[in-house]
């Protein structure tokens, strides 16, 4: 219709269509020229709504201290003291870890590691635009910030903190579940008998409540009665108690959150590994490559794609982690499993609104920092590039 | 002490981190820091809110609570009040430090291990107090503690401060007529006597008819020995003079359920010395302090005391 009355419009054609006709028309046609608009509404609307005026109205708390009174909310503008409490105030040690004295060893790691992040900053100047610039920078500044934090903290013998924590939970856990969920996946990627089964049962941690997952694993991990005593019994260990120890605190709760989230991990890349064309293989067979060459030269490069993405949907969800450790440790022995997450619960439970909106905010600010630096640099440059 | 030939523990004390420890550290610290009676208070210099915290009383407290450990289950640090009801219930445990519950816990179907076995006191008492001068222990006289019996000085531990009904004052008339009407009943005599004699709603007495009245409590089960030691150990922390009261004051759940409760764990953890404890709820006490303003804190806590 369009491409029609452009003709007609050239060759000055006299409009015989009625005018109501004619009303119809130019109505249908606006709403053909918005109709992505229309379509695309309902759902800019609904994140407006529970996205983004959360996210905006939340600053307000973050700068406030707030009161419940009788006729509601009330507001008292504090500046970033609610974000300095995490810095220099009460909180330092809570948040960052303890970060006095530094040894040796963390200030050399340290220094390289600025060194590298400077050098690369600085071969970028030429590689890239000014926009991109200011991301590296923010991103080479943070590099720069988490450091510190850990050469001064963890590497130098001292106790970390809910940033840490969180990040151990991130990278560490991360890490774990994405090799055994990938493992799996490729053992179920191979024809074997009950691969089926397999399948369904890797599958099921998944459906189950974080809730469950943690009363579950507390069970689970009693080492006092739960299933495992008689094989601490065994070997030999009776009276440990893994919640009693920061560090394999940390890891049982690592595990259960392996536990539910490789499923998740594992039918992902056994998705991606089954859309690989199978004449690529064969191919590769014909011409005497052993099974790793096959890995490394086909199937790996056309499954990093999915990989990095699915790593990077579960660093998200990882740095929001609250369930297990509310649940199974609420956070101890100490604050050594309490994540971010966890630490902004429990204030925002005290009714320091404030305080918990100023740390969600930290928080909010580590992951898009850390997972957009993650995308820029890692899953962008796999996915341009040739999958073969 | 169950009989099973399984070795028991002198002490079974929960110290879950954002569970309910804060209660437990203060039932060790009222006794030690607070001497002249509820108006005092145990947890701030009342005149200018400036925390009454960083000293030796609070320490032996905090070192004390850690002590009781020793004689604990392995996994104590990750228990928390539910898990100690548990081992209390299974016949396992030599000391609690508890609310009034377990003396209706153990006339239930899963105690028979313990039933009749209980004997309770008001709280723990301690032969040394606080000098708030030079911020040092002393030994307890009538001049140190004037509230002390035979050189102990007592302050049972109102935590938690009770239960309240409220209604809220925007409802319509009939929604609060009924809100009243279902409080009313909860409360009666009839309702709530029978309600505090059984473990599971967690009801403590609170009524004179439920505290002075033994054989409301014999009928339900309980022999009337422990009957009498029962409701005598809670007259006596009610009819104390000295009975420390709980935080009152606004804030008062940022001051003991998150900074109180975090360094507490935190110490418990071997995370932090007891002196760095002490020193990181000063700071904290003196930011929500600021938070919330001095002069509003000062009003509040008279108002809380009753030292006005």
């Amino acid at each position: 219709m369009s491409s029609n009355r452009q003709s007609n419009g050239n060759t000055r054609q006299p409009d015989l269509t009625p005018a109501g006709a004619t009303r119809r028309m130019r109505f249908g046609e606006w709403v053909d020229r918005n109709s992505g608009t229309f379509f695309i509404a309902p759902a800019v609307t609904l994140i407006l709504i529970f996205a983004i005026f959360p996210t905006i109205y939340s600053i307000f708390f973050a700068l406030s201290r707030v009161r419940f009174t009788g006729d509601g909310l009330k507001f008292r503008y504090v500046g970033l003291r609610n974000f300095s409490k995490q810095f220099f105030g009460s909180a330092e040690v809570h948040f960052l870890g303890r970060t006095e004295p530094v040894n040796i060893f963390g200030m050399v790691v340290f220094a390289i590691v600025v060194i590298a992040i400077l050098w690369w900053l600085i071969r970028s100047i030429k590689r890239t635009t000014w926009v991109g610039m200011i991301g590296r920078t923010i991103s080479a500044a943070m590099g720069i910030f988490l450091s510190w934090i850990l050469c001064a903290s963890l590497l130098s013998g001292n106790g970390i903190g809910t940033l840490y924590t969180t990040l151990f939970y991130v990278f560490v856990g991360c890490t774990v579940q994405f090799v055994i969920g990938t493992g799996l996946a490729f053992l179920c990627s191979q024809p074997i008998s009950g691969k089926n089964f397999f399948r369904v049962i890797f599958f099921i941690p998944l459906m189950i409540t974080p809730l469950g997952v943690g009363y579950a694993m507390r069970m689970v991990a009693d080492v006092t009665k739960g299933p495992i005593q008689p094989l601490l019994g065994l070997v030999g260990v009776e009276n440990w108690v893994w919640s009693a120890d920061a560090w394999s605190a940390r890891f049982i709760m690592m595990i259960g959150e392996s536990w539910q989230w490789i499923p998740f991990i594992f039918i992902c890349m056994l998705a991606a590994l089954e859309n690989i064309p199978r004449d690529h293989v064969e191919a590769a067979q014909v011409d005497g490559a052993s099974s790793f060459q096959i890995f490394r030269e086909i199937t790996w490069p056309q499954i990093v794609p999915v990989a990095v993405t699915v790593l990077l949907i579960r660093m998200i969800e990882a740095f929001k982690i609250v369930d297990l450790p509310n649940i199974m440790t609420g956070g101890g022995p100490g604050s050594a499993t309490e994540s971010m997450t966890l630490n902004s619960m429990y204030i925002w439970r005290a009714n320091d609104l404030g305080g918990s909106a100023a740390i969600a905010y930290l928080l909010l600010i580590l992951t898009v920092v850390v997972c957009a630096s993650f995308f820029n640099y890692v899953v962008v440059g796999h996915i341009r590039k040739p999958s073969v | 002490m169950n009989g099973d030939g399984d070795a028991d523990y002198g002490s079974c004390i929960f110290k879950k981190r954002n569970a309910q420890s804060y209660f437990a550290i203060q039932t060790f610290a009222a006794p030690i820091v607070q001497t002249n009676g509820t108006a005092q208070g145990f947890h701030f210099d009342n005149s200018n809110m400036k925390p009454l915290i960083n000293n030796a009383g609070w320490k032996k407290a905090f070192e004390l609570y850690k002590a009781t450990g020793e004689f604990g289950p392995p996994e104590e640090l990750n228990m928390d009040i539910g898990d100690t009801r548990a081992l209390f219930k299974a016949g396992r445990c030599g000391l609690l430090v508890e609310w009034g519950d377990p003396g209706t816990l153990q006339l239930d179907d899963d105690a028979t291990a313990i039933k009749g076995k209980l004997y309770a006191i008001a709280a723990i008492g301690s032969r040394e107090v606080l000098d708030r001068e030079s911020g040092e222990l002393v030994p307890v006289t009538a001049e140190t503690a004037p509230h002390s019996v035979d050189g102990v000085n007592f302050s049972p531990f109102a935590a938690f401060g009770g239960w309240a009904g409220a209604i809220n004052k925007g409802a319509d008339e009939k929604t609060k007529a009924a809100a009243y009407a279902f409080l009313s009943h909860m409360n009666s005599p009839e309702q709530s006597g029978v309600d505090v004699t059984i473990g599971a709603t967690g009801y403590n007495p609170y009524r004179i008819s439920q505290l002075a009245n033994i054989d409301l409590w014999v009928e339900s089960g309980m022999p009337r020995e422990l009957a009498e030691n029962y409701l005598g150990a809670i007259n006596s922390a009610i009819d104390n003079l000295n009975m420390s009261s709980d935080m009152k004051i606004p804030g008062a759940q940022q001051y003991t359920g998150v900074v109180l409760d975090t360094e507490l764990a935190r110490y418990l953890a071997g995370e932090i010395s007891v002196d760095e404890a002490l020193a990181n709820i000063e700071e904290g006490w003196e930011e929500i302090t600021e938070d919330f303003g001095r002069d509003e804190q000062v009003a509040a806590q008279a108002l809380a005391l009753g030292s006005e």
